[in-house]
């Protein structure tokens, strides 16, 4: 069986950020597993096995972090989350 | 009578009966006067203090950005929630009009597929939010009583708006399913650059780019 690894998240201008935060999307009980693949391809452009691998994350583990960067282009990543439906936050990463 | 929905040449279409069309229409509606309440005591503050939502339902759809720092969760909301409402509530009477629009058979055409899936969606998560799903477990359970026989014992109300919700996302799913037919069509043409692909054909039908000259009219 082929196993996808799990890829890195969206990194936005790593080197250039001194206080990085991420995007969390969290797992609930109405959004399709299809609905949440299709927008992690179709907003952030991952590659299906990465799109993948990332809705199962979410499904399994109850959450997954889908970008980092600078606090404005976290927010901005959580607000398109949420007009797809997503439950998603922002917080600073390693908390 | 409800299918699902396919690829067609110019986005995505199913057929659906007159009555399921109204009825779905007015579901949309709804939620769409759910998000522009005047009475939501959140509704459209445009000053510095922006409140969350207090029906449940509506605070489904315009949820905290930070789940342990109310500092950042607040500052999201100010900044976001009018925003976010907006669009919720343009996406909804999109979908709307394109169910009151349809004849026998529903099109969405493929530039507003994101739309009216994503205003699908927020109709799944008030419809939920009313059936009190929290948890996968929830889900499973009304899944679950909406068979025969426990379904008897469900109260009516509760029974309808389960089948409806049950209904609306095998029709999301079916939506969802077809739209990622697209994208995994657009990769492979991205893979082979040479082939273009003839996914369906029409009368006088188009071989490809080359074409774009001929008109029908």
């Amino acid at each position: 069986m082929l196993t996808v690894p799990v890829m890195e998240p969206l990194v936005e201008n790593q080197a250039a950020v001194g206080d990085p935060w991420v995007t969390i999307v969290w797992n609930d009980p109405v959004n399709l597993m299809t609905y949440v693949s299709y927008v992690f391809r179709s907003y952030f452009g991952f590659p299906e096995p990465v799109a993948e691998s990332l809705m199962l994350q979410v499904h399994k583990e109850g959450r997954a972090v889908v970008a980092t960067g600078h606090r404005e282009a976290m927010e901005i990543h959580v607000q398109a989350m949420h007009t797809f439906g997503l439950w998603a936050t922002l917080q600073r990463s390693g908390q | 009578m409800i299918e699902g929905f396919r690829v067609s040449p110019a986005g995505f279409t199913c057929r659906m009966g007159d009555n399921e069309r109204q009825v779905l229409a007015q579901l949309v509606d709804d939620v769409r006067d759910l998000l522009e309440s005047p009475d939501e005591p959140g509704a459209w503050n445009l000053g510095d203090e922006v409140h969350p939502p207090e029906d449940p339902a509506v605070a489904r759809l315009l949820p905290d950005g930070s789940r342990d720092d109310a500092e950042v969760a607040a500052e999201f909301r100010r900044l976001t929630q009018e925003d976010l409402r907006g669009t919720k509530i343009a996406n909804l009477v999109v979908l709307r009009d394109l169910l009151l629009q349809a004849t026998d058979e529903v099109l969405i055409v493929s530039a507003q597929a994101a739309t009216a899936a994503s205003a699908l969606n927020d109709v799944r998560l008030v419809l939920a939010e009313r059936l009190d799903i929290r948890t996968e477990e929830d889900a499973e359970n009304l899944h679950r009583d909406l068979r025969w026989p426990a379904r008897q014992r469900m109260p009516r109300e509760q029974r309808a708006l389960g089948e409806v919700y049950e209904i609306v996302t095998w029709w999301q799913e079916s939506l969802v399913v077809a739209m990622v037919e697209t994208l995994d069509a657009a990769f492979a043409d991205k893979c082979n650059p040479g082939v273009v692909e003839r996914r369906s054909s029409t009368p006088g039908g188009r071989t490809g780019a080359s074409d774009q000259a001929e008109s029908d009219s």
